[in-house]
């Protein structure tokens, strides 16, 4: 019985192996074929893709300040929700609360752009602000259930501060807050990252301004022709670049928040 | 002392009200778009013409997904629990999860420039079941890993006590240890799966009718339907019960008791 086990998970793992290897073999020769396609027309590509970049930074700067100002914005919001939940309520009323914020956390995208469109919409009057308080809806109610948990690990910090007749102010911020900064800044990452990432709610938002204001991942599904007019392929590949490099930014960001960079690795090592 | 209970008062006071704009700002559209939603199913119930169709697409795309990606990441994780170790491991296993972070839209892009020539495919099950397998795989895989090495390392030692060789001890203690966590992937998986409209859109290039559920929706609001609110509440009290019917409890109730600070 053990050794038919043995032999059925040893021939599973290679399978995944032979998996692992096809997939990335398939995405390593698509990569190829596109560079080897592009190489040929390499000049004239990156002319014709310069002449874009101002273009393509201003969708840039749209994208990131819309980001930044709902992460601004709805971090002390979510926080004192999630502070809210995890210390301040009543024990009966609790697993009510998690669970309603848990509920929230499953909207798709979709939902909460046609939140924005009907009843925010018509009474902000800029695509920017439109924009910014459909992505603070959108962090909010998915981001704090993790700010939630986090406050939750630390309770037993909590019945310490407790023990030595510290005030709620004086546990949450100088015994919640030193413990949790870590995994507070990579949910503000991660609310960043997810807000420059996000297609379908703000591309229905800004549908109702028309002021030609773009985010890059709508200008990007513009390019496919989502609405209507497909756009150019070299367009579409520096947009694509472009989002890339901020994700990776952002991703980067949070790695090192979390494990601390060099040092952090190293003496986590220790 | 005095001085700490008037700072405790306005720490409280700004977090409660802080606290209470937030709910307001969740409570209040999705009590809206309830009031809506009725609203138009009571002035008439032959809203949603056609939605038969697109929820049994919908369940197809589904299904279809669920089919590809639960084996293949469930092998890939074999594999890598048996070959992968130290650096390998830790570079792989932050690759995944790089990859699970890449945005939807590139995805779909990446889907759109490989069918291009094929009018087709663009709407086909087929392809929009590829295309969130290609985006769901990192991120299952990365869970599935997760869940095996979140079983503590006893319940191993004590397999390889009795006996048992690494990969038999995987299968009979490991993976049944792990098995609630892998079902809760699964379901959070089916959540991406309803709920991603992104890159099927850019992989469809045009908004067409009668696809999956989040797409429909979509349409429907880029029309200005007013029965968008009926299908938007429908999705959204759908993704609520699944999650709540689906999610345990974080703790145990005498846990909750025993480590909860309670202030009052």
């Amino acid at each position: 019985m053990k050794r038919a086990w043995e032999n059925l998970m040893r021939f599973g793992a290679w399978l995944g192996g032979t998996f692992a290897f096809l997939l990335t073999g398939c995405a390593l020769v698509f990569l190829l074929g596109i560079l080897l396609m592009e190489r040929a027309s390499a000049g004239s590509v990156l002319q014709s893709v310069w002449s874009l970049v101002p273009q393509g930074l201003r969708l840039t700067g749209f994208t990131v300040s819309t980001a930044a100002a709902a992460v601004a914005l709805s971090f002390p919001l979510a926080w004192a929700l999630a502070a809210g939940i995890a210390f301040l309520l009543k024990p009966r009323w609790l697993h009510a609360a998690r669970s309603a914020v848990s509920g929230v956390s499953a909207i798709p995208a979709v939902v909460f752009g046609y939140l924005s469109l009907r009843y925010f919409v018509p009474v902000i009057p800029s695509a920017w602000w439109g924009v910014t308080v459909t992505l603070i809806l959108m962090s909010l109610m998915r981001h704090t259930l993790e700010l939630t948990q986090i406050n939750e690990q630390h309770y037993p910090a909590v019945e310490a501060a407790q023990a030595m007749g510290a005030y709620i102010y004086e546990t949450i911020l100088h015994t919640v807050f030193p413990l949790a900064r870590r995994s507070y800044l990579s949910v503000a990452l991660r609310m960043m990252s997810r807000c420059m990432g996000e297609g379908v709610a703000i591309l229905l938002v800004l549908s109702a301004y028309g002021g030609g204001e773009d985010t890059l991942v709508t200008a990007l599904m513009q390019t496919a022709g989502v609405t209507g007019v497909p756009g150019s392929a070299r367009y579409a590949i520096l947009l694509a670049a472009l989002l890339t490099a901020l994700i990776v930014l952002v991703n980067a960001v949070i790695s090192f928040s979390l494990e601390g960079g060099r040092h952090g690795k190293k003496k986590a090592a220790e | 002392m005095e001085k700490r209970k008037l700072r405790n008062n306005i720490f409280l006071a700004v977090t409660i009200l802080l606290a209470l704009g937030a709910v307001a700002m969740l409570a209040l559209p999705l009590l809206r778009l309830a009031f809506d939603a009725v609203t138009a199913l009571l002035r008439s119930w032959g809203v949603l013409p056609g939605i038969e169709a697109v929820i049994v697409k919908t369940l197809q795309v589904l299904l279809l997904v669920l089919a590809l990606v639960l084996p293949i990441s469930l092998l890939i994780t074999l594999w890598m629990y048996e070959y992968l170790h130290g650096l390998a491991l830790g570079r792989v296993q932050r690759f995944l999860k790089g990859l699970s972070r890449v945005p939807a839209v590139l995805v779909g892009l990446l889907g759109n420039w490989l069918i291009s020539g094929n009018a087709q495919a663009h709407g086909s099950i087929w392809s929009m079941a590829a295309l969130l397998t290609v985006m769901c795989l990192p991120f299952m895989i990365s869970r599935v890993d997760a869940a095996l090495r979140a079983v503590p390392e006893k319940y191993r030692m004590a397999g390889e006590a009795l006996g048992g060789r690494r990969m038999a001890v995987l299968g009979l203690v490991v993976l049944p240890q792990a098995l609630p966590q892998i079902v809760r992937a699964c379901l959070r998986l089916v959540e991406r799966i309803l709920c991603e409209a992104t890159a099927l859109l850019t992989l469809m290039g045009a908004v067409m009718p009668d696809q999956v559920l989040a797409t429909e929706l979509f349409r429907l609001a880029w029309l200005g339907r007013e029965d968008a609110a009926v299908l938007a509440f429908g999705l959204a009290a759908l993704m609520i019960l699944l999650r709540l019917t689906t999610t345990r409890r974080w703790r145990s109730e005498g846990e909750e008791a025993n480590c909860r600070y309670n202030w009052w």
